[in-house]
């Protein structure tokens, strides 16, 4: 995603899809996650299998280098669905489109869904993202 | 690996606390990929109606997925289902704490269905993070 331009959030429709982005879970991407996170939980210390909240972020990096984020955005809510656990050195593609673009007085109110597939396409996670961004006249 | 405790309504999970630092929050920048100043630089937050860093939502939501790798394993990885609300902001220095409360067990087909009230709240008792969270247990 990050090599695409960025967009207004006042341009961004409904339904409008993110260009996708894919990520490599190698082993040195996730134990810095861990070490972030600080450990993670127990299941994570034989270092075979890949935190949801991981890709979830991987994710929500990728959008954020995408959207032109205004300061004074806020993060207002977060559904996450894990659906499969993921093994490291796992590829997985991130796609995220906009269900609800909403100005509202001085604000946007922005939801994205978000899905997570591995290499055989199966849905490892889901969720929705809503953020609260200040009008900028965009 | 699931803790027995936690198949009854009104029971709690074991609760998880953690103290922020803004060398967690700088490494979880690197690790996610989100680079936003608002959690890396202090000079520009300072000068932003937040006046100081914050951590990243997703940082804290990797302290409560945490909590219910410990108490479900590979279940919550499979199953787990998290929608939550971000109250406040968590601030360096912070210490969070990560609690859960059993609200329902629910045959589901051979497991069960877990439901679970999630809070997270810092060293002020003021809530950082509020929502509701499942898992299928087998």
């Amino acid at each position: 995603m990050a090599e695409k331009p960025m967009i207004a959030v006042g341009e961004l429709a409904v339904g409008y899809e993110f260009p996708s982005a894919s990520y490599n879970l190698n082993s040195e991407k996730v134990a810095l996650y861990l070490k972030a996170v600080g450990g993670g939980g127990r299941l994570f210390r034989d270092g075979n299998l890949v935190p949801p909240t991981a890709i979830a972020a991987y994710a929500m990096a990728g959008l954020g280098a995408s959207m032109a984020l205004v300061e004074g955005t806020i993060h207002t809510h977060q559904e996450m669905e894990f659906k499969k656990a993921v093994s490291v050195g796992e590829k997985v593609t991130c796609r995220a489109r906009v269900s609800r673009n909403l100005a509202r007085g001085k604000f946007h109110f922005l939801n994205i869904d978000l899905d997570v597939r591995d290499s055989r396409q199966q849905v490892v996670l889901a969720g929705q993202a809503g953020f609260i961004l200040p009008q900028t006249g965009n | 690996m699931i803790l027995p405790v936690v198949l009854k309504t009104g029971n709690s999970l074991p609760e998880l606390k953690k103290k922020v630092t803004q060398a967690d929050i700088s490494l979880y920048a690197r690790a996610s990929g989100d680079h936003n100043p608002i959690h890396i630089d202090p000079e520009f937050a300072k000068k932003t109606p937040l006046g100081g860093t914050i951590a990243h939502g997703m940082l804290i939501l990797a302290y409560v997925s945490e909590m219910f790798v410990d108490s479900f394993g590979i279940d919550w990885l499979e199953s787990g289902k998290l929608d939550t609300r971000f109250k406040a902001p968590a601030r360096p220095e912070d210490t969070i704490t990560v609690s859960g409360l059993v609200t329902a067990v629910e045959d589901a087909g051979g497991a069960k269905l877990v439901r679970i009230s999630v809070d997270c709240h810092n060293q002020n008792n003021e809530a950082v993070i509020t929502g509701e969270a499942s898992v299928r247990v087998k």
